[in-house]
């Protein structure tokens, strides 16, 4: 780490919820390696709600996967780097502890509610399940408990006990998050959980999200690729490109004092609000691909400033201020703070 | 739900007039008939006599007509061999067959299975490819081969088990394994197929998401959603269980209903030959209407479905 951030950082470690230090995960195929995560970090202090964006592929959702210890493997093995939860080291766990803290002290509601569910199980059952699981009790006591979280995310009681292809894709999310929240977990993953929802679902649940966020006082990591969500739930946001988080600040820093190229690209793909007749300027090209990475900063090749030494060294880490940091050639020490030649 | 099982028990009706119409139609065609082979001594006049007797010379429809009228009197008519009735000649070897049957689903199911779910969930392992070898092998190896494999080692060579015939346990045993082994084989390629595309389902990853240990997930989440293809697959292979106890019987010398068939067809005894194709047919109509019904216990879509209908 940075001496910088040893030195200022507001928060001291126990009061961080997640803790992701240098996390490196390969998939290892008979096609080749793909690194999905290059030396990710990774911070949530407790009770907010970190961004986590980027383009598909980036390596968002294996990121939420490592935090709950579900990487598929083979073919994912994570190669170094640490991960705390509340303090406790994920990775130094066995799978029977494991057990105890997934879907306990730690949840995560996946990106298609659609396929998320068990087609052949009632959908009360499915949320008493983990809450008989951990709370050890029997289905008679957890049935209420159940109940109560359908009716919390906006489920009638009468269709408790109907099955998912009964229920639409908002409803079915509705289901999935009130899985979720069904042992007060600290840390709540969402995985671009609105993505297959319509634009009016999407706000109900967001909504509804954020109110739960409240009530249970959790931190949330959110992934998503939609700006939109960040700027309506996130207090902070990583911008992650090729397995790393290239500019991470809060919501202010990153929307308004924008240091990295490739935060400009996403937000000039936006349609612009005040002047409709913009063209877009998307980034040009495709996220590198996983199993042969660019040399130097992974985005050189898409990147409109680059110079001669983006293909060569790997840009230092750079901080505007505590929370605010860049990982590109175009600053040092001195123009991070000031800004550089990116304006808004 | 019972009106499609009712609807479903008046299918069995056609399916019933269908095939014992091409029977019945394939026993007339054929050449040479029972009496021929009756009284192959007998002269000319005693012949068309006998063949008066017993109908024969009557239109192929009318004896059909005659033949359907007095089954749904009950009445599935004398054998020409024995000049017992149909039913009584039935009843004596159905019990036979259906133990025969009974124990080789029994073992089918109760290792195809387990085999198929344990090879999928250890994909890729020593345990996996050896598993799907021998399956492959069971599928490929012709029933009456292995049955007479299965004579020559055991009974002949090593003496272990009786070589034909019925009475004890010890007769069922190679019988039964001769019936089990292509049906085991299928079901456990199938079960392995349908689990490994379960298994990367992404409510199996919910389920895991929950702290359910992955045995469990299994068990309660995996096994139930992969079981569509299995029940399909499981109640053909019950249906071909009836015409592998064809060969089975014939090998074994089990005195069921299959070596029965065989033995009235080359008798060209019609009635008894009709009986069995009956039973055969009735008994593999009835195991796919309890298929479909299983369908929507184990998946509340197709329960959905049915009550629709």
């Amino acid at each position: 780490m940075n001496q910088n951030d040893a030195v200022t950082a507001p928060s001291p470690m126990d009061s961080l919820e997640l803790d992701i230090r240098d996390l490196r995960v390969e998939y290892r195929t008979m096609e080749g390696t793909v690194y999905a995560l290059n030396g990710i970090d990774l911070q949530i202090p407790k009770g907010r709600t970190l961004g986590l964006v980027g383009e598909t592929g980036a390596g968002k959702s294996t990121t939420g996967l490592a935090i709950m210890n579900l990487i598929p493997s083979p073919p994912g093995v994570i190669v170094s780097g640490s991960i705390f939860l509340g303090g406790e080291s994920i990775l130094k766990k066995s799978e029977k502890e494991m057990n105890l803290i997934r879907g306990n002290k730690v949840s995560m509601i996946f990106q298609d509610p659609m396929t998320s569910l068990n087609p052949v199980v009632p959908v009360v059952d499915q949320i008493m399940e983990v809450i008989e699981h951990h709370e050890k009790i029997s289905p008679r006591e957890s049935l209420p408990k159940a109940l109560e979280m359908l009716e919390m995310v906006g489920i009638p009681r009468n269709r408790a006990h109907e099955y998912p292809h009964q229920f639409s894709g908002g409803m079915k999310q509705r289901v999935i998050i009130a899985i979720a929240l069904a042992c007060s977990p600290y840390l709540l993953i969402a995985d671009e959980p609105t993505t297959a929802l319509d634009v009016t679902i999407q706000a109900q649940v967001l909504d509804m999200m954020r109110e739960l966020r409240k009530k249970y006082q959790m931190s949330m990591l959110m992934i998503t690729h939609d700006l939109g969500i960040v700027v309506e739930i996130c207090d902070l946001v990583a911008v992650i490109y090729d397995g790393r988080v290239v500019e991470h600040g809060t919501l202010r820093d990153i929307f308004i004092n924008t240091r990295h190229p490739y935060t400009e690209g996403l937000f000039n793909s936006l349609p612009d609000m005040e002047n409709p007749k913009a063209e877009l300027k998307p980034i040009p090209g495709l996220m590198p691909d996983p199993t042969r990475i660019p040399t130097g900063c992974p985005f050189h090749p898409r990147c409109g400033y680059a110079m001669d030494i983006c293909a060569k060294t790997r840009p230092s880490r750079y901080y505007a201020s505590t929370e605010h940091y860049v990982e590109c050639h175009l600053y040092d020490e001195k123009t991070v703070v000031s800004g550089g030649r990116i304006k808004q | 739900m019972w009106r499609f099982v009712l609807k479903r028990v008046l299918t069995i009706i056609p399916i019933m007039l269908g095939t014992t119409f091409i029977v019945f139609s394939i026993m007339s065609f054929a050449p040479g008939d029972a009496v021929g082979m009756l009284a192959a001594d007998a002269s000319q006049e005693e012949k068309a006599a006998l063949r008066q007797e017993l109908g024969l010379d009557d239109p192929l429809l009318i004896q059909y007509a005659r033949y359907i009228k007095n089954l749904l009197l009950g009445d599935m008519g004398i054998s020409y061999k024995s000049g017992a009735p149909v039913t009584e000649e039935l009843a004596a070897r159905i019990p036979y067959t259906a133990l025969l049957a009974v124990v080789a689903s029994i073992i089918t199911i109760i290792l195809a299975i387990p085999l198929g779910v344990i090879a999928a969930i250890r994909q890729n392992t020593f345990f996996d490819t050896s598993s799907m070898v021998f399956c492959l092998l069971g599928i490929s190896i012709p029933p009456f081969w292995l049955g007479l494999l299965l004579i020559l080692s055991f009974g002949v060579k090593l003496k272990m088990l009786p070589v034909s015939g019925s009475g004890s346990w010890a007769h069922l045993i190679m019988p039964a394994i001769t019936q089990s082994v292509a049906g085991l084989a299928t079901i456990a390629r199938v079960t392995r197929s349908s689990m490994l595309e379960v298994i990367r389902q992404d409510y199996i990853r919910t389920a895991r998401a929950k702290g359910i240990a992955y045995n469990q997930v299994i068990r309660r989440h995996a096994l139930k959603n992969s079981l569509l293809p299995t029940i399909t697959v499981a109640g053909l292979q019950v249906g071909a269980l009836l015409s592998g106890a064809v060969v089975t019987e014939t090998v074994f010398s089990w005195p069921g209903i299959g070596r029965f068939l065989v033995s009235s067809i080359s008798w060209r005894d019609t009635p008894c030959v009709l009986g069995c194709v009956v039973i055969f047919v009735l008994t593999f109509s009835i195991i796919n209407l309890i298929v479909d019904i299983l369908y929507g216990f184990v998946d509340p879509r197709i329960k959905a479905i049915y009550k629709k209908a």
